[in-house]
């Protein structure tokens, strides 16, 4: 599966549009391992459980969009948009992992 | 040939830093010796203590000023304020006892001595082995938490309801597809067709308010709960944009940016949902 962020892609014929596909995915938060990664920040560590979380929620957030768009029969997402939101206000740090595109169909 | 002479001078230098620090520290011992000899005691506290570690870091930056140029950093005061905490508060204090007292006056004793490595060590070590051991035991009562309500609810006689957001969706709404709705839907900015017209700017939008608990909690059932509940509202929200679209005549959203935010702060939690996007006229 293509994914662009393009509207169109390059050298390639779009033949057909299936509509919006999207996917998301959620990281819960432990308040304790974010005490300790905040410690880390402050003596200057690298706060690696929550990079391999956060790219970990990416990713099911990318395979369920793309899953949704192989039910189409597509072969390409494009105009592929990713957020990253945190829902849990000050106090938390639930974040929401946003992924939607365009799904399409195209010939080399 | 440079990089000889740069070792030379390296070396040069260390040896006189050295020299300094060792030449304070020993008129600090020395003072510290005349000290306890002399008996020079105030209320039964021998002012050695406290006159020979400044004597021997005064000692060490005269010289340092003298022959390095340079101040040592008062090094020779650091070690003898150690040896005079071993001494004074140790050696010869026969009574002392292994007791919380003397663990609690050494923990300060070492504060004071060393105060990044010892908050260093207080802050991410222990607050870390601390965090570690309850993580584990928030965990455990997460995994524990269901099945004994669910048997406590068993024993009571009563039946076991799973939880629920409190947001109130019509289940139609999951059986719609927001693909098949008169609008079409588009994230790029330039569709299959040609635009007939273009509309503007339309925006569909939702608010719903979520349990407090589904957000920073660790279970699965409440984090599947929580992304229910946003999949459904962000439907709406699209449904909703579908609608204001379709009133101005309009068969497709171009550029569409969907946007997710908390409002409310620390006493509420609202989720806000807005799909926006430009409406057209397609051919």
């Amino acid at each position: 599966m293509l994914l662009s962020s393009t509207n169109t892609i390059e050298n390639k014929k779009i033949i057909n549009y299936h509509g919006l596909v999207t996917g998301e995915s959620l990281i819960g938060s432990n308040v304790y391992k974010d005490l300790f990664s905040g410690v880390r920040d402050v003596v200057g560590g690298r706060t690696s459980a929550y990079e391999k979380e956060l790219q970990k929620a990416r990713e099911i957030a990318l395979d369920s969009m793309e899953d949704k768009a192989k039910d189409l029969n597509a072969n390409a997402i494009i105009g592929l948009k990713i957020s990253y939101n945190n829902l849990g206000g000050t106090m938390g740090n639930t974040i929401l992992v946003t992924a939607y595109g365009t799904a399409i169909s195209y010939k080399e | 040939m440079i990089l000889t002479e740069y070792r030379k001078k390296r070396v040069k230098d260390i040896s006189i830093a050295t020299f300094c620090i060792v030449t304070g520290a020993l008129f600090g011992i020395i003072s510290l010796f005349l000290c306890y000899l002399l008996n020079l005691a105030i209320f039964g506290f021998n002012i050695g203590l406290i006159l020979s570690p400044i004597i021997a870091g005064y000692v060490e930056t005269f010289f340092a000023r003298k022959i390095y140029k340079k101040t040592t950093g008062a090094v020779s005061a650091f070690i003898l304020f150690l040896v005079t905490v071993f001494y004074g508060f140790i050696f010869i204090n026969t009574g002392l006892g292994f007791n919380i007292i003397t663990v609690g006056s050494a923990a300060i004793i070492l504060q004071a001595a060393l105060p990044t490595f010892v908050n260093y060590f207080l802050i991410v070590v222990i607050l870390g082995i601390l965090s570690y051991i309850l993580g584990i035991f928030k965990k455990l009562i997460n995994h524990l938490f269901i099945p004994l309500k669910k048997l406590y609810l068993k024993l009571v006689g009563k039946k076991y309801v799973e939880e629920q957001g409190i947001m109130d969706y019509n289940e139609e709404i999951s059986k719609i597809d927001i693909n098949k709705l008169e609008v079409s839907f588009f994230s790029t900015t330039r569709p299959n067709r040609k635009i007939e017209k273009v509309h503007g700017i339309y925006e569909g939008k939702i608010l719903i308010k979520s349990q407090k608990k589904l957000f920073n909690n660790e279970s699965i059932e409440k984090k599947d709960i929580l992304l229910k509940n946003i999949r459904k509202a962000r439907k709406q929200a699209l449904i909703n944009l579908n609608d204001s679209a379709k009133k101005d005549g309009c068969n497709a959203i171009l550029d569409l940016t969907i946007e997710f935010d908390t409002l409310g702060g620390l006493t509420e939690d609202n989720i806000h949902i807005v799909a926006h996007g430009t409406g057209v006229k397609l051919k």
